[in-house]
């Protein structure tokens, strides 16, 4: 009687996997898109292989974590306003923040530095006069500086604010008899910058008093009128080169030497971005791309809110406020609240962040890492393989350890894709760990076989394999529970490793040794 | 070939001495990592390495001398080593030092004196009239897939960037400019990491921190399969007995305890109880046999185990001295070693032992059973 492996389910089963991880490894596009094709391209690399620049960033105090969430949204809203878009921003503990970068220019590194080492520019404005700057106000994080309660048609929520003296005094002078009028909320406006429009956008925003999406920007006013009276940023259109030029250089004479392009090079040419550059302008081009004009202009300005000033202080100062609105849902209510806290806080950070190092791994040495790892992974194999073959003297019982052996790392690495999980230094060891236990528990299953023959049947195949099994279970489940609290150190190194190793575990147990233990079983009974 | 091994043994000396045996070592083995001491990798203490690839020969006399001028510039510690680069078949300068530093600059210009010029990035330059257009830089990005910065200054511009390819930007180049053009390539050649003291003391001490929960956790998953204290204890010894002698290895080998070396000592974790829960397993749950026929059937099952895996780490350690050159692969493998040697005794004397001594103290039941002794 011949066997047939494949008539056996666990072992169609294991192939089957075998099959749609190799398939995942060399990327299937709908679930790894923007990826190329080859061996190894459906898989995320950390780090240690894929190169790149990790910053490590020291908080002054250990924070709670409503406080380090705060942290980590205000980091990440200014990375991606300088357009560095998708950056990891993960915090660490309770008082460090790790930025992942795959490719840096060295540049960009350095802007990142300089963010870090800056607070954002937070202000309050009533019709362009300064009210508040983020240094002057206090935000209560967290559910204490907030109130959430049930309103006729759905939830009122409130921020609440404290003004140091300065702060509040100005604002209620700058607030009198304003009203009804906006408070804008500005992040990084841009400073000694002037916005050139093409003729067309400039005309449009000009007349444009109202939209859908953003009605509470206007009150009242033109788009043109948040840009060059709200937020006192000087706006021109694209007249004939010379007028232009000139009109800038009016400007410039008053401190306005940077120049926001907002067009793409079909309304605003690069040959005058070039000119400009070579006049001395520092320029830098936002074009509106699928943004609506609303949209493009309080990105263009920096503004972030405008909620209405509901009050007249009269001069007198005001050393309490709050900002506060309706929402439909709790979840809504909630969201606006954590949203505003965010805001309020960015300009005086909660706790100071320092950037404690930088280091860099070019992406050739990572490469080259991963590349030598993985010849070194097959002599090893090898080298296994030989001690299997002296201790049984038989190929068949070799070939299906190394068969289930390199299975189990195609299953590893498959799940890894699947849940694009991030290849590095950590779950290459953990993949070792899992596959290396396996082949160990391998060996229990064959000769717990080979007892068997041995002893003539004296004990059924079934009580065997539970025998195996109650062993390979045991110190799974054993590897299971020391992992775990591994899995709690921060984004750290032995949580790539723990995740890694437990997800090997549970691959060889579900998969990969029951196929072996249904080998094995039926090479035996034909070899006998 | 192994049959009876145990039990001869156990005619030669007295079981309980060769149970005690292991950790007569294990102790002197703490003794020694707490006399001789444990080098932390600059990750748990804090510090700065630096790799500069160089031409320049240098010789034990300079190294002395480097080591001096860093220390004269506020560095502690500071260490230099030269080794050799297989890839670019230049010379490889290390030096780390546990000191952080804020600024780089004086820092780098005596390492520079030493070493050459040091580049921290690919750095491509080209002669050009007149100043390239501003979205040049754009345009490489997009079609290099990569992030450049560049810089033109007085007829040369300046691409800079992680990885950059000469025929890769000639060509590129040339498209844009509208001309031929020919870049000068100088790959970098010195990298830089530091990390803050006080960000690797956090990490120390919550990698700790979970060690320990990690063994107590294992212990109630031990205590649960097999509800008796001694087979669980004999489990858990195991598995603490071969982490100290790694430990003390790596205190003798002067392997420092990074990233690395600690995932090797967590790996060695799984080794460990899978002989352990092989041995209990078999000896408390199996109804047929005498103890010595499963103790001696569990040795050579186990013995298997750890050879299959000592031989795959010797090959990665050989492979990684010798051709490859990664040190990393070093160090875990030679830490893996060492734990899984320290495994043999600390299962085959110790384990078996207490659990010899375990079943003979709650009566004559099965370790009797054969009829031996």
């Amino acid at each position: 009687m011949k066997f047939n492996p494949l008539k056996s389910v666990r072992v169609m089963f294991l192939v089957v996997c075998i099959v749609v991880s190799l398939l995942l490894i060399t990327n299937i596009i709908p679930i790894n898109k923007g990826k190329g094709v080859g061996f190894g391209q459906g898989l995320n690399y950390g780090l240690d292989f894929a190169g790149g620049t990790q910053m490590q960033l020291k908080l002054e105090t250990p924070v709670t974590s409503d406080v380090m969430a705060v942290e980590k949204t205000i980091l990440e809203n200014r990375l991606n306003g300088m357009g560095l878009k998708d950056i990891p921003v993960r915090p660490w503990g309770d008082q460090y923040i790790i930025i992942q970068m795959a490719d840096a220019t060295p540049e960009q590194t350095k802007n990142i530095e300089n963010i870090i080492r800056q607070q954002a520019r937070f202000e309050e404005r009533i019709d362009g006069e300064l009210a508040i700057q983020g240094n002057e106000i206090t935000v209560k994080l967290g559910p204490q500086g907030a109130e959430l309660y049930r309103a006729p048609e759905g939830f009122q929520w409130s921020v609440m604010v404290s003004h140091n003296m300065d702060g509040a005094c100005r604002f209620g002078r700058v607030a009198d008899g304003k009203r009804g009028r906006p408070v804008d909320i500005f992040i990084d406006r841009p400073q000694n910058t002037s916005i050139l429009f093409s003729e067309g956008d400039f005309e449009i925003l000009g007349n444009l008093t109202e939209s859908q999406e953003s009605d509470r920007f206007f009150y009242g006013g033109t788009a043109l009128d948040i840009i060059t009276n709200r937020s006192v940023t000087p706006a021109m259109g694209m007249a004939s080169r010379n007028e232009t030029l000139a009109a800038l250089n009016v400007l410039r004479m008053r401190g306005f030497d940077r120049v926001i392009l907002a067009g793409d090079e079909g309304r605003i040419p690069d040959e005058f971005r070039n000119l400009l550059e070579e006049s001395g302008y520092k320029t830098a081009r936002e074009p509106m791309g699928n943004l609506s004009y609303p949209q493009w202009v309080v990105k263009l300005v920096g503004l972030q809110s405008s909620p209405r000033l509901d009050f007249d202080p009269r001069g007198e100062c005001v050393y309490q406020a709050s900002i506060s609105g309706t929402t439909g849902t709790l979840e809504a209510a909630q969201a606006e609240v954590q949203g505003n806290q965010v805001l309020l806080t960015s300009g005086n950070l909660p706790s100071k962040i320092t950037l404690e190092s930088t280091s860099t791994t070019p992406p050739t040495l990572g490469k080259r890492f991963l590349l030598y790892s993985f010849y070194t992974g097959l002599v090893a194999i090898i080298g296994v393989a030989l001690v299997i073959a002296i201790r049984y003297r038989h190929w068949w019982i070799v070939l299906p350890v190394m068969f289930t052996g390199v299975s189990e790392i195609i299953l590893i690495l498959g799940m890894a894709s699947i849940i694009k999980w991030e290849l590095d230094l950590p779950a290459l060891a953990g993949i070792i760990a899992s596959v290396g236990t396996g082949v160990n528990h391998q060996i229990v299953i064959t000769d717990e076989n080979l007892k068997r023959t041995q002893q003539r049947k004296l004990v059924s195949v079934a009580e065997r394999m539970r025998r195996a099994f109650t062993i390979i279970f045991t110190a799974a489940a054993t590897v299971i529970a020391a992992m775990i609290p591994l899995l709690s150190i921060g984004a750290g190194m032995l949580k790539g490793f723990a995740f890694t190793t437990m997800m090997g575990v549970f691959i060889g147990v579900g998969i990969a040794r029951p196929a072996y233990a249904k080998i094995i079983e039926e090479i035996l009974k034909t070899e006998e | 070939m192994s049959a009876g091994i145990y039990e001869q043994l156990t005619k030669k000396v007295d079981y309980r001495i060769l149970t005690i045996m292991p950790w007569v070592f294990g102790i002197l083995a703490w003794v020694f990592i707490l006399v001789n001491g444990i080098e932390y990798g600059i990750d748990f203490k804090g510090g700065v390495l630096m790799n500069v690839l160089t031409e320049n020969n240098i010789d034990s006399a300079q190294l002395t001398a480097l080591e001096a001028d860093l220390a004269g510039a506020g560095l502690s510690d500071a260490q230099a080593n030269v080794g050799f680069d297989i890839d670019t078949g230049k010379n490889n300068l290390v030096i780390q030092t546990t000191s952080s530093i804020s600024d780089r600059m004086p820092v780098e210009a005596i390492v520079a004196r030493y070493a050459g010029k040091l580049t921290e990035y690919d750095t491509a330059t080209v002669a050009l009239s007149s100043k390239p257009p501003v979205e040049l830089q754009d345009n490489l990005q997009k079609r290099l897939k990569q992030g450049i910065d560049a810089n033109y200054t007085s007829g040369v511009l300046t691409l800079t960037g992680l990885d950059l390819n000469k025929e890769d930007l000639d060509s590129a180049l040339s498209g844009y400019l509208g001309q031929k053009v020919e870049v000068d390539l100088t790959k970098k050649n010195f990298n830089i990491r530091s990390v803050g003291p006080t960000f690797g003391q956090t990490f120390k001490t919550q990698a700790f921190e979970a060690v320990f929960v990690a063994f107590l956790l294992m212990s109630v998953v031990v205590f649960f399969s097999f509800r008796e204290v001694v087979p669980c204890v004999a489990v858990i010894q195991a598995a603490v007995f071969d982490i100290s002698i790694a430990i003390a290895g790596m205190s003798l080998f002067g392997i420092p305890l990074e990233p690395a070396s600690l995932a090797a000592l967590l790996m060695l974790i799984g080794y460990s109880v899978d002989t352990d829960i092989l041995l209990t397993t078999r000896v408390l749950k199996e109804r047929s046999g005498d103890l010595y026929t499963m103790v001696d059937d569990s040795i050579k099952t186990g013995l298997t185990m750890t050879g299959t895996t000592v031989t795959a780490l010797t090959v990665v350690y050989l492979v990684s001295t010798t051709l490859t050159q990664v040190p990393t692969w070093t160090s875990i493998s030679a830490v893996l070693i060492i734990g899984l040697l320290a495994d043999i005794p600390s299962t085959w004397l110790t384990n078996v032992g207490l659990l010899k001594w375990y079943l003979e103290s709650k009566g004559p039941r099965k370790a009797y059973a054969g009829g031996r002794r």
